[in-house]
C-alpha cells in the first residue's frame, strides 16, 4: 500500500462521495420533514436512469441535458404520490410508512421489469470509459461531472432552503411541524413538496449516475442502503450532515479496499453505521433531542 | 301376482341387469382404450434466473429450451410412451440462493415434473440439486463449479467440463497456442467473483498454476456486483500479469471490467470463463464487437462442428446465433429425452436411472464438446472436452476441441 494508492482511492472516494450526496440530500429532506424513511427512493433513482436512457435513445441528448426535465417531471410525480398514496397513512404510524414504501419499491421495480425487462443497458457516451490522467493518479471522467454535478445541485438546494420562503417553510416543519401548523403553515401540502424535491433529486441522480453505470430495474436498490447509513451517519433531520456523511460513506468504502479483499469493501461502511447507532443515535450532526 | 309373473318378471330384470352391464363394461373398455390412446404430456421443469443479475443468462437458457421442446415434440414426443409431449414448466430463481431454492421446492414440490434442468450459476445449482436430490427429480446442469458433482447425489448430472477441467486443459491449450505464436504466458492475473463456479476455477489456478509455470500476479476477488471496475483495473495494471483470468459472471461486472481494463490501457488479454462474454447486451455494452476482437472464453457448450444448420434454424427464430446457454440447454433436453425413451417411461426415477446408463455417440444429445455423454457414477460426463471460443471480425468462433472447431484460435487480445 503505498502513498500513491492512498491518494488514488482518497480521489476515487471524494467523487464517488459527491454523487451519494445529492442521494442521500432527497432521503434527508424527507426524512426531516415528514420523519418517514422513503424505502422507494432506489426506485426513483432508477426510473430515472430509463428516463434518462429513453430519452437519450429517443432524442440522441447528453443526460446532462436531460437530467433538468427529468427532475422537473420526478417533482411532480413526486407531489402526486405523496398527496395520493403516503398522505393515506396517519402521521406517526411509522410500521405503516414503511410498508407502505417498501411495497411501493417492489411495484416500481416490477413495473420497470416488465416495461424494460430484465438485461442491463448502458448508455455508451464519449466520456463514459474515459479518464483523465494525472500521471500517477487518474479521475473518471464521468464520475467528475456526475460529482459536479451533485454539488451544483446541493448549492442550490442550500440557497432554496434558506433563502426562499418555502423553503424557510420546510424548515420549519422540519423542525417542529406543531408549531408550524400553528404559524398556519399548510403542513400536508409542504410534506408533499418536500417527498417531491427528495424524488426528484433521486431521479436527477439516476440521470447521472445512467452516463456511467448500467441500467436495470435493480439498479437503484444498492443505493437505499447507501442512502440510509448517509442520512443516520450525519444525523436524521440534517441535509449538511447527510451530505458530510455521503461522503464519509463513499471515502471509507474506497479506503477499506486498500486494506481489505474486494469482496469485504461494504464491511467498515457497515461497522461504522453500527456504531453510530450505537453511540451516537442522533448522527453527528442531528438533534440530541427534539423539543 | 301368481308365480308365474314373478318369475317372468325376475328374468327380465336379470336380463337387464345383464344386458346394462355388458353394455357398461363394453363403454369403458371403449374410453379406456381412447384414453390409451392418447399421448399424455410430461414436464420438465427450466429453473433458471430470469430476473436480476443474470436474468438475461436465464432468459437465453429459456430459448434453447423451448426450441428443443418444439424439435422433439415435432419430432414425435417420446416414442417408448406413446408418443408422450414434453411439456415445459419455468421458473425465475430470482437474484439469490435462497430465492432459487424456494423456487425449486415450489416447482419440484408440485409434482408431475420428471426431470429439470438449470440454473447457469453454480452457487444456484448446488441450492436447487439439494431439493431436487430430497424430491428425487433428476437434474442436468452445465453449472461449472466441480463441487456440483462431488457431493455424493445420485440425482445430479453435468454435460460438460467442470471448472478443474477448464482450468487444467483449457489454460493449457491456451498456454501452449500463446508459446506456439511467439508470446509465452507467464504470469496470470485473477480477477473474478466469488459465486461458486469463480472459487472453484480460482482454487483450480492456484493448484494447476506449478504444473503450467505460471506465476499469480494479482488476485482480485469481488463479490457480485463489481462497484468499482476501474480499482480493479488499476490493481491489474500495476501487475502487468501476461494474461487476464475473467471471472466476472454479471453482465455490468463483465462489461464493466472489460471496459476499465481498456480505459486504464491495460495491455493483458483477458481469458473468460463463461458465455456471458458472447452475449448480445455484453456487445452492446462494451460498444461493439470489434472493441473485443480476439476475445477468448471457455466455456461449456456453443455452435461446434457440425450444428451449423441447428444455429442457422435457431437464428431464424431468435434473431441471434447459440451460445452456451442455448446450445447446452438444447442438448440437456435430448438426453432427458433419451432417457424417457430408453426408460420407457417419464417416472422420475426411470429417468434418473436411464441418465445414470445413457451412453450417447450421436444425435442432438451429443450436441456438446467432445461429442459423447456418458455420465459416471458422481454423475459427471466423462467425456465432455474443454470448449473455447473467441472472437474473431464480429463472429463467435469456436477454436477448441479441435474436433468440434469452426476456426483456428487467433492471439488473444
Amino acid at each position: 500500500m503505498g502513498l500513491t494508492s492512498v491518494v488514488q482511492h482518497a480521489i476515487d472516494g471524494v467523487l464517488i462521495g459527491g454523487v451519494y450526496a445529492l442521494l442521500a440530500a432527497g432521503l434527508a429532506l424527507i426524512f426531516g420533514v415528514m420523519r418517514m424513511a422513503n424505502f422507494a427512493q432506489g426506485g426513483f433513482v432508477m426510473l430515472g436512469m430509463y428516463a434518462a436512457l429513453s430519452l437519450y435513445r429517443g432524442l440522441g441528448l447528453d443526460p446532462y441535458i436531460l437530467s433538468l426535465p427529468i427532475g422537473l417531471v420526478a417533482l411532480l410525480v413526486g407531489y402526486l404520490v405523496e398527496r395520493a398514496i403516503i398522505e393515506r397513512v396517519p402521521p406517526g404510524e411509522v410500521d405503516a410508512q414503511m410498508l407502505l414504501t417498501i411495497g411501493l419499491s417492489y411495484v416500481i421495480i416490477n413495473l420497470a421489469v416488465i416495461a424494460f425487462g430484465v438485461t442491463p443497458q448502458t448508455i455508451v457516451l464519449a466520456y463514459t470509459h474515459d479518464l483523465w490522467d494525472f500521471g500517477d493518479f487518474y479521475a473518471r471522467k464521468a464520475l467528475v461531472f456526475a460529482c459536479l454535478a451533485s454539488l451544483l445541485m446541493m448549492a442550490g438546494l442550500w440557497a432554496f432552503l434558506h433563502h426562499t420562503w418555502l423553503g424557510r417553510a420546510l424548515r420549519a416543519t422540519a423542525d417542529d411541524r406543531d408549531a408550524a401548523e400553528i404559524c398556519g403553515m399548510r403542513v400536508s401540502h409542504l410534506q408533499g413538496v418536500a417527498f417531491a424535491i427528495g424524488i426528484s433529486f433521486a431521479a436527477i441522480a439516476g440521470a447521472l449516475l445512467a452516463t456511467f453505470k448500467p441500467i436495470s430495474p435493480t439498479a437503484g436498490e444498492p443505493y437505499i442502503l447507501i442512502m440510509f447509513i448517509a442520512v443516520v451517519l450525519g444525523g436524521i433531520g440534517s441535509i449538511e450532515g447527510a451530505v458530510i456523511g455521503a461522503f464519509s460513506v463513499g471515502l471509507i468504502e474506497q479506503m477499506s479496499n486498500l486494506a481489505l479483499p474486494l469482496a469485504l469493501e461494504d464491511v467498515p461502511v457497515f461497522c461504522l453505521f453500527v456504531l453510530t447507532l450505537f453511540l451516537r443515535p442522533s448522527g453527528l450532526f442531528g438533534k440530541r433531542a427534539r423539543v | 301376482m301368481n308365480s308365474h309373473s314373478t318369475q317372468s318378471l325376475r328374468a327380465r330384470f336379470s336380463r337387464r341387469a345383464l344386458m346394462l352391464g355388458t353394455a357398461l363394461s363394453l363403454g369403458v373398455a371403449v374410453i379406456g382404450s381412447a384414453q390409451a390412446a392418447t399421448p399424455q404430456t410430461a414436464s420438465i421443469a427450466l429453473i433458471v434466473p430470469l430476473s436480476g443479475n443474470w436474468g438475461e443468462q436465464g432468459q437465453l437458457m429459456r430459448e434453447g429450451a423451448q426450441f428443443a421442446i418444439k424439435k422433439i415434440n415435432e419430432s414425435g414426443g417420446i416414442k417408448a410412451t406413446g408418443g408422450t409431449k414434453l411439456k415445459l414448466v419455468v421458473a425465475d430463481t430470482g437474484p439469490s440462493v435462497e430465492t432459487a431454492v424456494s423456487a425449486a421446492q415450489r416447482v419440484l414440490g408440485a409434482g408431475d415434473i420428471s426431470a429439470a434442468v438449470g440454473c447457469w450459476l453454480s452457487s444456484f445449482t448446488l441450492g436447487t440439486t439439494e431439493i431436487a436430490e430430497r424430491m428425487q427429480i433428476p437434474w442436468i446442469t452445465f453449472s461449472y463449479a466441480d463441487k456440483v458433482t462431488s457431493r455424493g447425489y445420485k440425482y445430479t448430472f453435468r454435460d460438460n467440463a467442470p471448472s478443474s477441467w477448464q482450468v487444467s486443459k483449457g489454460l493449457e491449450e491456451i498456454l501452449a497456442a500463446s508459446a506456439a505464436s511467439g508470446h509465452p504466458i507467464k504470469t496470470i492475473a485473477i480477477a473474478g467473483d466469488n459465486t461458486a463456479a469463480g472459487e472453484a476455477s480460482h482454487a483450480a489456478i492456484k493448484k494447476y498454476a506449478p504444473k503450467l509455470g505460471l506465476k499469480i500476479v494479482s488476485e482480485q476477488i469481488w463479490t457480485p456486483p463489481l462497484s468499482d471496475p476501474d480499482s480493479v483495473a488499476s490493481a491489474l495494471k500495476q501487475a502487468k500479469p501476461d494474461l487476464i483470468w475473467g471471472g466476472a459472471t454479471t453482465l455490468s461486472d463483465t462489461s464493466g471490467l472489460i471496459q476499465a481494463l481498456r480505459a486504464h490501457k491495460v495491455g493483458a488479454p483477458v481469458l473468460g470463463a463463461g458465455s456471458q462474454f458472447l452475449t448480445d447486451a455484453f456487445i452492446n455494452a462494451v460498444g461493439g464487437a470489434d472493441k473485443v476482437n480476439g476475445l477468448a472464453t471457455i466455456v461449456g457448450d456453443g455452435v461446434l462442428k457440425g450444428m451449423e444448420k441447428l444455429n442457422a434454424e435457431f437464428e431464424a427464430e431468435y434473431h441471434h446465433p447459440m451460445i452456451e446457454d442455448m446450445a447446452d440447454t438444447y442438448a440437456e433436453f435430448w438426453m432427458i429425452k433419451e432417457a424417457m425413451e430408453k426408460a420407457k417411461s417419464t417416472d422420475p426415477k426411470k429417468v434418473r436411472d436411464a441418465l445414470a446408463s445413457l451412453d450417447i455417440t450421436s444425435g442432438p444429445a451429443s450436441f456438446v464438446p467432445g461429442g459423447e455423454v456418458k455420465f459416471d457414477s458422481t454423475g459427471q460426463n466423462i467425456k465432455a472436452a474443454v470448449a473455447i471460443q473467441q472472437w474473431q471480425n464480429g463472429k463467435i468462433v469456436t477454436v477448441a476441441p479441435a474436433n468440434a472447431a469452426t476456426g483456428k484460435l487467433m492471439p488473444l487480445r
